[in-house]
Order: structure tokens, then sequence, then C-alpha cells
């Protein structure tokens, strides 16, 4: 019985502690104070688990048509590069100062370069897709799918995946809108 | 109905067609670019490899740049009658943006 209530008073005290600590202001708000690695920690392990749920089932399209990559390219360039980077930048005002920061997606997400069929390659892009069709909670990146449908958001998955290997100047010709884009009409 | 109402009614559903074009990839052509392909004729293309959809993408790119040369004039000196065709060809263009 002892037992019992001491488990409660502890309840009680550390569950007013919280809300003590929620209502005094003492938190860092800032996008400038990183999270220490506890909150870092939690927060990583609760975004890549629930966007590996939930994309586990997408189907992929052929990412490796020119069609979807040239759409791809020239969405990315207008809607992202400014938060993502594109070849010959290594930062910008956006990328700087967001917290969480956005991932430079001209990097490869793998050290080793795997080929095209594989298992992860499919996963990260189902999990593009989803993070860009559904964005990230809390963090600077929209949702697109609420503006975009499902095809223009398989484009730009199309084209991250040859970001990585460009240069610029292949960047400029992949990502022009030019005055093709009403040739097929 | 008067030619009056007909056209007030005509500038109102052009009105309300406005948002259904927001995103419209044309919408971004502020921003338009031409691709510079000449990079292209400057590398060697023995490393080249034309089963990399990168090499694809950019050749195709490259090819209705130059198909497209000679007509871009016409299609921008006129704009409304683009803007016209845009509108009824939105519902579709979506679904296969290029075919
Ligand atoms: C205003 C800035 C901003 C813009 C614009 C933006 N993003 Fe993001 N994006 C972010 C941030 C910030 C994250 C990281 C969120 C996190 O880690 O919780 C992110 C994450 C991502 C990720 C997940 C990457 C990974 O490895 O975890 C992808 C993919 C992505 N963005 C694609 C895009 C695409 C495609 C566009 C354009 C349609 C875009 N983003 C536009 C800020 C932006």
């Amino acid at each position: 019985m002892k037992q019992i209530l001491k488990v409660l008073l502890l309840m009680l005290v550390t569950g007013s502690a919280g809300f003590a600590f929620l209502y005094s202001g003492i938190y860092p708000m800032g996008a400038d104070s990183p999270h220490t690695s506890l909150t870092y920690w939690a927060l990583e392990t609760l975004r890549e688990h629930s966007i590996e749920r939930a994309s586990r089932t997408l189907v992929l399209p052929d990412l490796s048509s020119p069609d979807l990559i040239l759409a791809g390219g020239a969405d990315y360039n207008e809607m992202c590069s400014a938060c993502h980077l594109e070849p010959g930048k290594r930062g910008s005002d956006m990328s700087a100062g967001l917290y969480p920061q956005p991932p430079n997606l001209t990097i490869p997400p793998f050290l080793h370069r795997v080929d095209d069929n594989s298992e992860r390659t499919s996963n990260l892009a189902r999990e593009q897709f989803w993070v860009i069709k559904h964005g990230i909670k809390a963090s600077g990146m929209p949702a697109w799918g609420k503006t975009h449908d499902d095809q223009r958001i398989w484009a730009m998955v199309a084209f991250l995946q040859q970001l990585p290997r460009l240069d610029s100047a292949q960047y400029q010709i992949l990502t022009a809108r030019g005055n093709t884009e009403e040739a097929h009409h | 109905m008067s030619t009056q109402s007909f056209r007030s009614l005509l500038a109102i559903l052009l009105f309300l067609t406005v948002p259904a074009m927001a995103h419209d990839p044309s919408e971004h052509m502020r921003a338009a670019e031409n691709p510079d392909c000449t990079t292209m004729d400057g590398s060697s293309h023995e490393g080249m490899d034309s089963n990399d959809p990168i090499v694809q993408a950019m050749m195709k790119k490259c090819m209705s740049a130059m198909h497209k040369e000679a007509t871009s004039i016409e299609a921008e000196a006129t704009e409304s009658p683009a803007l016209g065709e845009r509108m009824t060809e939105e519902g579709h263009s979506h679904d296969h943006p290029e075919s």
C-alpha cells in the first residue's frame, strides 16, 4: 500500500514539474539553439520510424524515365533548391537558418553507391515521396501534396535520384524550364 | 442573354479558373531559363553512356530546345491565346506531363 502511495506521489511531482516547465517559459524556442542530444535522438527516432512505416506500401513508378526526370528537375529548381541546394552551392539563407536544417540533397544519401535496384534505394525513394507529399511537422519542410498531384511528386523523386551525380552544367540543362514546356501539347 | 451579361459571366468564369491553374508548371515561367546545351557539345561524348538516365534526359531536353527555338518567338508574342490554350488543357496535362 505504502509502495503504491509513493509511486503516485512521484507521478504527481514529475507531472506538476512538467507543467511548471511548460508554463515557465524557460524553454529556448529559437531555431538557433540546438536540441540536446537526447531530444534530438528522440525526435529523429520518431521521424525515421514514422516515415518508414507510412511509406512502406507505396508502389514505385519507373524513376529512370527521362520525361519524369525532366519534369521533376524544373520543379525542384524552382520550389526546392532554396532550401535543399544545387550543385556548386554550399549554403543559402534557408539552409543555414532553418532548424532542423534542410538536408543538402545534392550529396549522395549513402556513402557507398548502391545499384539502382537495391532495396535500400527503393525504400529511400518511397520515403522521399512521402516526405514531399506530406511534409514534416514542426520543420520547414512543407506538404507539397496539398497543391501538387502524385505524378508531379514522383517526378521530383525521380530527379532526386540523379541529383547527387549532376555537375552544375548538367543541372542547368535538366532544370531549365526554357521554352520546351509546350513542345508536346 | 445579352452580350453584356454574357461577357460578365465569361469574366467571372475566367476568374474562377485562376486558382485551378495556379500550379500549372507554366506558372513558374517567370524563372524560365533556356537550357545551356552548348556545354554538352564541349564535353567529350566518348565518356557518355547512352543508358544513363542523365544522358538520356539531357539529350531529350536539348533536342526539344532546338526544335522549339523557332516557334517560341511566336508563342511569346501572342500571350493571351497561349493562356486560353493552357486553360483548356489543364485537366489532362497533369496526368501525363510528357506525352
Ligand atoms: C523552406 C525550406 C524547404 C523547402 C522549400 C523544401 N524543403 Fe524539403 N526539407 C526541409 C527541411 C527543414 C527538411 C528536414 C526536416 C527534418 O529533418 O525534420 C526537409 C526534408 C526533406 C526531405 C527528406 C530528406 C531526408 O533525407 O530526410 C526530402 C526528400 C525533401 N525535403 C524534399 C523536398 C523537395 C522535393 C522540395 C521541393 C518540392 C522541398 N523539400 C522543399 C525544408 C524545405
